[in-house]
Parts: C-alpha cells; structure tokens; sequence
C-alpha cells in the first residue's frame, strides 16, 4: 500500500473536520445584482459599499481572466455561494462562544496560541468573525483591532472609506473586482503614531461549507513611526468541489513607520488561493513580507510593494514547496519611486512529486527614483524529475542612477550531502527532509517560534514518502 | 504593391505579466524581396574550413535574406555575416551542427541609423554537436534578435557572447532560448553592454530544462551599464525546468560605475567620463576578441572607433 | 628644511561614523624609502585611501599637503595625476578592460595626449619580463581569474608604467606570501633606478622589508603615529615585536 497516501491523509485529518452546517444562511450560487444587492442589505452596508459592490460586479463581468499563469479551468464561479453566516453573533469573549464552534478552534489550537502572548484573534467562521478579542494591552495603546464590518460603521468609518480598495482596486485583475463585489469578514487594523506593538498581531480563518468562498478583506495602517507585526494563518479542510479563495490585503505604511506581515498559507490541496496583497510605503517606511506557501490546488501569490516615499524599503523572504498535484505561482512585485529606495527578495522554492513551483517576480524602477537599490535571489530545488520548477523574474529599470542585482539558481539535493549526513546515522529519508527544512530557514528563522515548528512539521509531512 | 503584414517575434517561452510589454515584440512589416547573394546554403565537411563571410546589405526598403548552414559530422566552420541594412531587413540563419561538429556564427551589425535589422537564428545540435554565437551590436539601426537554439543530442552544447551599445533613440530587442533536450548538454549565455542617451533595450534569456535532460548545466550572465540620462533596460531572464539533474544559475547586473570600480580608475587618474567610455567599450571589446578572426576583429574596432572615438 | 614631497598635518579620518586616524603627522621628503608598521586594524591602510583620495574615508581635520600643494579637498583623479599612486592589497576585478588598455588610458590621462601604440606596447612588454609576468596577462580582463601573485604583480606593473613621484604599497596582508615578497622587492627596486620616486611602505610583517633600504620607519598605533626612527627600528620591532615598542 502506498505509504505516503496513508500518513498524509491521517495527518491532514486535524484539519479536516467539517462540522454539520449550522449555516443558516446560505446565499444562492451563482453572481448577479440581486445577489449582491441582498448580500449587501444583510450585511447592513452603508449606501456607498452597496454601490461599490454593484460596480466592482460590472467591473468582474467585464474583465477576463489573465492569459498567464496557472490554468483557472477548474473554477466552477457560478456554484460559489459566497455568503454564509453562522448561529452566533459576535462576540468579544471566549466564555460566550457555541460550545461546538468553540470545539473546532479548540482543536485549530486557537486557545493555546492566545495563552502564548499573542496580542488577540480575529477568527473568521464561513464568511465572518466568531470570535474576536483584542488584548487590553493593545487596546490601551490606542491599537485598533477589529472586523472590516465593524469598523466601516463605527468611529473609523471614514477612515476605512478613505482607504478601501483604493490600494488594490476592483480594475486591477479580474478577482480583485470579484472581491470588490462580494467581500466579507476580515480584519481592521490601526496603529496610531509612534506605538510600538511588542506582540505580534494575528488573525485564523477558515472555509467551511461546501463551495462557499473566502473573500475576507485586511486593511491595516500603521501610522507615523509606528511598528506592527501581523501574522495570517489559514487553513481549510478538503472538498470535492472547487474552492476559492480570493481575499485582499491592503497595507499602508506611514512615515517612519514599519509593518512585517507573515503569512503561512496552507489551504487544503482543492483551493485555488487567488490572492492579492499590496502595500504602500511612505518615506522612511519599511514593509517586511515572510512568507511560507504550502497548500492549494492552484495559488497565485504576488505581494506587492509601492515604495513611494524616498528612503522606504521593502524585504521580501519567502518559501513556496508545491507537492503532487499543485501549481503555486509565487513571487513578488515592487515598485521604486521615491529616492534612495531599496527592495531585497530573497526566495526558495521545492518541487516535488509532479508539484510545478513558478516564481514570478517585477522590479521597476521609474524614472525619477535615484539612488534605487533592488538585489533579488531565488533558489529552487527539483526533488525529482516528476516536477518542475520555473523562475520567471523581470526588471524594468528607467533611471541610470540605479543598482540592481539578481541571481537565481536551480538544482537539486547534493548527494554528497546526503551522503555525509548518512555517514553520520540518519536515514535517506530523514537526511533529505533535514536538507529541505535547511533549505526553507530563510523563512522559518524569521517566523515566531510556533509558527516555525508548524512550518517545518509540514516540511516534514511532505517529505514523507520522497523515497521511491 | 507590398502588402503590410504584422510580424510577431521575440516571444517568450512562459509569458508573464502583459503590462511588463516583454511577452512578445509587434513590428509592423511588409513582404520583403529577396536578395540574391549567391549560394548560402552549404553544407560543411572537415574540420580546416575558410570562414564564410557574408555581407548583407539589404536591397530597397524591405529585403530578405536566408542562410542555410549544416555543418557534417566532425567538421568545423565560421560564418561571419556582417550587416549593414539602410532600412528594413529581414535575414534568417538556420544553423544544423550535426554529430560532433561545431558552428561559430559571427554576427556584426553596423546598420544605418532609422534601419531595422531583425535577424532570426535557428540552430539545433545533434550528439556532441556545438554552436557558438557572437553577437556585436554596435550599429546605429534598431536590432531585433530573435534566436533559439536546440540541444538535441547528448553532449550538445552553445555559447552566446553579446556586447551591445545603444545610442541616442536606438531600440535593442533579444530574444534567446536555449532548449536542453539531450543529456549532459550545456550552455553559456554573456551578454553585456552599455546604453546611452535614450536607448532602449529588452534582453530577454531563457534556459530551458526538458525532462531528460539530465547532467545539464545552463548559465546566464548579464551586465548592462546605463549611461545616458532616459535610458530604459528591461531584463527577463528565465529558467525553465523539468529535470531533478541540473545545475542552472543565472546573474544579472544594472547599473552605472559602481563606486568601488570608479575608485580603482580614478586612483590611476582616470575620471568617470573616461572610464564609462572605456567600460562601454570593453563589453564589445571583448566579444571581439573572443571570435579570433583577425578581420572580423578589425571591423569591429574600426567599427568602436567611429562611433565612440578614441 | 628641505621641502618635503608629502605632509600629513594632524589627520583625523572618520570610516562609517567612526574616527580612526586622531591626528596623525608624517612626512616622506623626495627619493625616499618610508615605512608605515604597527599592530593589525591600527589604521595603517586607513591613511594609504586618505592620502589617495578615497571618499569614504572623511578628513575632519588636518590636512595633506603634496609637493608644495594641499592637495586635501582634490579628487581621487586630481591625484593620481599629480604622482600619487596606491597599489591595493586586494585589487579589484573588471571584467571587459584588458590590463594593457587600463594603463594606457591610465598614461594618455596624466600626460593629456595620445600614446603611440607601438612605443606602449614595447615599453609594457618589457617591463612584463622585468617582473616575470606572462606577457598574455596584457590582454586578459583586469585581475579577473588572476591569482594573488598575477594580481600584485599587476599593480607593481601598474606603478612601473605610471612612474608616480610617490607610490603607496599597502602590503599589509604580503608578510607570509613568498612570492608576493619577491615581487615588492623588485618592483621597488626598479621604480627606484627608473623613477626616482618616493615609497610608502604599508606593512605590519618585517618580511616584505628584507632586501630594501629604508629611510625612515613610523610605528602607528591606534590611530597615531607613536614612533619614528631609521631602519634600525625595523629590526627592533622584527626582535622585539611591537610591543616592546616604546611610544616617544
């Protein structure tokens, strides 16, 4: 029997439980006015995101899907019901939260990671926040943490006008103005001027219901000389019918000010994770990506940074490892514009048992950005002849008063390496998993700890079953 | 009356994002007439062969030329074809390198300003078979290169030495692939030059790993110095793969005089002005240099010298 | 007093925020053969890139006054065509410009005109074999592929077709290097027969030192000149090491 299919299943069951649906709400499939017009009521949207929606709708409707990429065939979007809403309202402690929905974050692990200093959890059940706490420390350092709902009706509701797609727009690609239409759930974040946030900031979210799709929004400023760190995990069990996941991130890094947002994205092998994130430094700001993608069917991942003020900077570290029967396009993309701006990416890529692994990138750099500085470096590493992996990087420079630096290089496990460490007891097995744990520790040592061990737990899943 | 047509070239093998305007080149064209230039078509024996040198002018506003090369197992020949095009030419070099033999193609352009040269290079290696491909672009005309070589046989293998400059309004357009089909093939890809003024320039190199390829090495090296106030690079270098037996490393470096360099030459008492020139210079300099025919070299320093000065 | 080629006056350099010459005084008069020793990381090569010219090396005080001329706001460029010459411990690579064309350009700089090629080229060839250098070293990219030994003798070559009226030889990491040694010893003593020119010797191994004559020796030490003497205190400090060295 084969040995990988076994371990694998029994390990991705703690993700898979899929509780009866105690949706009790579901929107009908398919997009059309009415639906969103009916989305939006529910929601109780102010005038103008209703009329948001309607136009972010005609906008999907006029758009085609890219002519690049990973092939989106197996995206049924007329069966995505894109609304669910679950028994609870809203809550803001633990102690009132349905015992049973209570049980699945239970065993997510929520609780624990709450107890190890985390600052709060927005967590996202089907479409909305079940759960949110934002830790009195936070609070008390003026820090705004809550849902996109919440804060679009309350005291930030001009605020969160002001900025709303307004980074990432409903005509940049065809799932962004799909976002734009059917959106719902995610997280606000605000850091006022000159507050360091000590503990790093985090939000879960699941899918649940069968064919219902993810469209969570992040907007999070962190104002002048302020510092956040973010941390988004996700996970999701499988399906048989296509899932998607198309949310936005959308960062705004203010003068002086600096934000790391880490993600591991693990969503189960059926997802396609359409993702868009992006973020806009001003000067003297610094936007730190790390970034571990593991799961989906299909994702296409390409955070992006604007480095508009002079003296930002932007740091991109990530790892993408794509396994049998998955296509991740990952990459990066920055734009210099201010003077003296600096980007560095620095990424690693596995591929193995047929996974294909694309890393995509852009450097621009305008016309007026003097003194620019962009070094990109991208590793891969082909685990059989099963697989592939490509890296497809371009720079446009338009200025002379420019360094830009790029390497990339592509091979495999060096059997001298495995060699030497079998030399010294271990098995075949275990020695490739420990060169690919290496390998990948360009982003695990910049994750917290917790996160680090998840992310080499499932190295070590994959790995299993390499041999033979 | 010449029927206008629209001639796509230079496109790349795994498209990116389309608003990066490098998945492909769009020229507006129109049938071209043939030059008649003799016999090109050769096929090559032996190993101690004369070069052929070809110059190929270009013949009224849109003319054509094909070069049909197949160099016999265990031969050797160069073909230097210089150009020197007044407007529109078209020229196609098909290269066969059969088993064992080598081909060094020489391509030197020195075309007019407000011409276009676009010159299409095909070459396939069987078994241990090796083609070389020196590219001078120093003329004053648009240059479109799109080439592609096959690494069909075990063994096989390529070498591209690029040394461009680019002036005033000039456009500079590559495309090269290089597929590794065979095992143990393998392939070395230089390009460098400088741009001054307002040129422009899209230098587009993939190496492309197929399954079974094993035991290959690819490696892509670019440098490009940026001179002139409005100049514009666009640099895509790819790597394909789908073969666990690989080495492939690719490099590229944008810039101007870095500082560290500027000091080594300002410490020998020459100033920037002088050591950018001497730099630009140098990356055709040295594809000169490395074709080793005596003629070819002195065309293309006669070449420099007209359009840098001493 | 006789006017001396090269005065430093109370330097003080700073590197990246850091000051690491406090006020260093030293001069080399014409035809002379100097020494500049003393423990590692003390700011020997910091005053060989200040005397050159080196922008990230900053002069907050002081000031360096050349044959006559204070030269202390003049560019790299400005003076290396009044005479001054460094040959860098690790000399960098650049690829594309052959050694030949980098030192004729070098020479058609300083003396404002064209070279005849044929004239250079003779004279370059001859000096190659003076040094026991591979006259196909001429052609090659600068220092790229060269080993340690090709690289020095490039620069000694340098020093010998530029004939500067002070050559600064930072040897700091020759002591143990044979070869290396071999190389210095000779291109010094052609430069002198040639030239006539002043020497600044930058080293802390007394190896290097062995076969020249020597006029003068400065010990440095944390950033300032703590001892001067005569070759005698070369063999001192090759007896004694440096911390039997005294400041005075």
């Amino acid at each position: 029997m084969n040995e990988k299919t076994r371990v694998e299943d029994i390990d991705r069951s703690v993700y898979d439980i899929r509780d009866e649906e105690h949706d009790a709400y579901r929107m009908e499939a398919g997009l059309t006015p009415e639906i969103i017009d009916k989305l939006s009521k529910e929601k109780n949207d102010p005038v103008w995101m209703q009329q948001f929606r309607l136009q972010s709708l005609q906008i999907y409707n006029e758009m085609k899907t890219p002519d690049w990429g990973p092939s989106l065939e197996g995206l049924d979007m007329e069966h995505i019901a894109t609304y669910v809403r679950p028994n609870s309202k809203m809550q803001n402690d633990w102690k009132n939260v349905p015992q049973d929905i209570k049980d699945t974050f239970e065993r997510l692990g929520i609780p624990q990671a709450e107890r190890k200093s985390l600052a709060g959890v927005g967590a996202q059940y089907d479409s909305e926040l079940v759960y949110h706490n934002v830790r009195r420390e936070v609070a008390e350092q003026g820090v705004v943490y809550t849902d996109m709902e919440s804060a679009m009706k309350g005291e930030y509701a001009d605020m969160v006008r002001k900025y709303f797609m307004k980074l990432v727009t409903p005509r940049d690609h065809k799932f962004a103005a799909l976002h734009g239409a059917v959106w719902s759930g995610g997280s606000f974040v605000y850091v006022p001027k000159g507050v360091q946030v000590s503990i790093p900031l985090q939000s879960y979210f699941r899918l649940n219901a069968k064919g219902a799709g993810q469209f969570e929004h992040t907007l999070i400023i962190v104002d002048e000389g302020a510092s956040l760190h973010f941390i988004e995990g996700c996970s999701a069990p499988k399906y048989n019918v296509a899932n998607l996941h198309a949310g936005c991130v959308e960062l705004y890094v203010k003068k002086g000010a600096k934000l790391r947002y880490s993600t591991i994205e693990n969503w189960s092998k059926n997802m396609y994770n359409l993702n868009t994130k992006r973020a806009l430094v001003e000067e003297d700001g610094v936007i730190e990506w790390v970034s571990g993608s593991f799961g989906s069917h299909v994702g296409c991942l390409y955070p992006m940074s604007v480095l508009k003020g002079d003296r930002s900077r932007m740091e991109f570290t990530g790892v993408t490892f794509a396994g049998a029967g998955q296509n991740l396009d990952t990459g990066a993309k920055v734009v210099h514009i201010g003077k003296d701006t600096s980007s560095f990416m620095n990424t690693r890529s596995i591929s193995k048992s047929g996974g294909i692994s694309t890393f995509r990138s852009s450097v621009v750099v305008e016309k007026g950005a003097g003194g620019a500085k962009s070094s990109v470096s991208c590793q891969s590493l082909m685990l059989d002849s099963e697989s592939r992996s490509d890296t497809i990087p371009a720079m446009d420079i338009r200025t002379r008063d420019a360094s830009i630096g790029h390497e990339a290089k592509i091979g495999s496990i060096s059997n001298d390496a495995i060699f030497y460490l079998m030399s010294r007891g271990m098995t075949e097995e275990d020695a490739r998993a420990l060169i690919v744990s290496g390998f990948a520790d360009n982003v695990s040592k910049e994750l917290p700890v917790e996160y680090a061990v998840e992310m080499n737990n499932l190295i070590r899943l994959e790995m299993k079953g390499s041999i033979g | 009356m010449a029927e206008k047509k629209q001639m796509i070239l230079n496109r790349l093998p795994a498209p990116t994002w389309n608003w990066l305007r490098v998945n492909r080149t769009v020229l507006d064209w129109e049938n071209e007439n043939e030059i008649d230039l003799g016999a090109v078509v050769r096929s090559v024996q032996g190993k101690e062969n004369e070069p052929l040198r070809l110059e190929i002018r270009g013949e009224g506003e849109y003319s054509r030329k094909d070069v049909d090369v197949a160099a016999e197992p265990d031969s050797a020949v160069t073909i230097i074809e210089t150009f020197g095009a007044e407007q529109n030419l078209l020229v196609r070099t098909h290269l066969t390198a059969r088993r064992n033999a080598t081909i060094r193609l020489v391509q030197i352009q020195n075309t007019q300003e407000g011409s276009r040269l676009v010159s299409a290079v095909e070459g396939e290696c069987e078994e241990g078979g090796r083609i070389e491909l020196y590219q001078v672009l120093a003329g004053k005309g648009d240059v479109y290169g799109d080439n592609k070589i096959e690494l069909n046989g075990d063994g096989a293998s390529f070498e591209a030495e690029t040394g461009y400059l680019a002036r005033k309004q000039q456009k500079v357009d590559i495309n090269l692939v290089v597929n590794h089909r065979g095992k143990r093939t393998e392939c070395e890809i230089n390009a460098a030059g400088a741009l001054m003024d307002a040129a422009s320039k899209i230098f587009r190199g993939t190496i492309d790993f197929k399954r079974g390829a094993s035991d290959s090495v690819g490696n892509e090296k670019e440098t490009v110095l940026m001179l002139g106030d409005d100049v514009n690079n666009r640099t895509v270098p790819l790597i394909l793969c789908a073969e666990e037996n690989v080495v492939g490393n690719h490099g590229a470096s944008i810039g101007q005089l870095d500082d560290e360099t500027l000091f080594y030459f300002e410490s020998r008492g020459i100033g920037r002005d002088v050591a950018e020139k001497l730099l630009a210079r140098a990356s055709i300099e040295r594809v000169a240099r490395l074709i080793g025919d005596e003629e070819a070299e002195g065309a293309v320093m006669n070449l420099l010298d007209e359009e840098l000065g001493r | 007093m006789k006017k001396e080629l090269l005065q430093v006056n109370d330097l003080h350099v700073r590197v990246e925020e850091k000051e690491i010459l406090h006020g260093v005084n030293l001069s080399i008069g014409k035809d002379e053969t100097h020494v500049l020793m003393g423990p590692n990381g003390t700011g020997k090569s910091t005053l060989g890139y200040a005397v050159t010219g080196n922008p990230a090396y900053e002069v907050t005080e002081g000031s360096i006054v050349f044959d006559g001329e204070d030269i202390t706001n003049l560019s790299v460029n400005e003076r290396a065509r009044k005479g001054i010459f460094l040959s860098f411990q690790n000399p960098l690579e650049v690829p594309g410009v052959t050694l030949s064309a980098f030192i004729r350009s070098a020479l058609e700089q300083k003396t404002g005109s064209r070279l005849r090629l044929w004239d250079f080229k003779k004279k370059l060839a001859e000096t190659m074999r003076l040094l026991n250098m591979d006259e196909s070293y001429a052609e090659r990219d600068l220092n790229v592929g060269f080993s340690g030994g090709e690289k020095k003798k490039a620069e000694i070559l340098q020093m010998l077709m530029l004939e500067p009226k002070l050559a600064i030889l930072d040897e700091t990491d020759s002591g143990l290097d044979v070869d290396a040694v071999r190389t210095v010893s000779q291109g010094v003593q052609l430069y002198r027969e040639r030239v006539h020119g002043s020497l600044l010797i930058i080293t802390h191994s007394t190896r290097i030192l062995e076969a020249l004559h020597v006029d003068k020796t400065h010990v440095m030490e944390n950033g300032v000149i703590v001892r001067e003497g005569g070759a005698e205190l070369v063999d001192e400090i090759n007896a004694h090491g440096f911390g039997g060295i005294k400041a005075q």
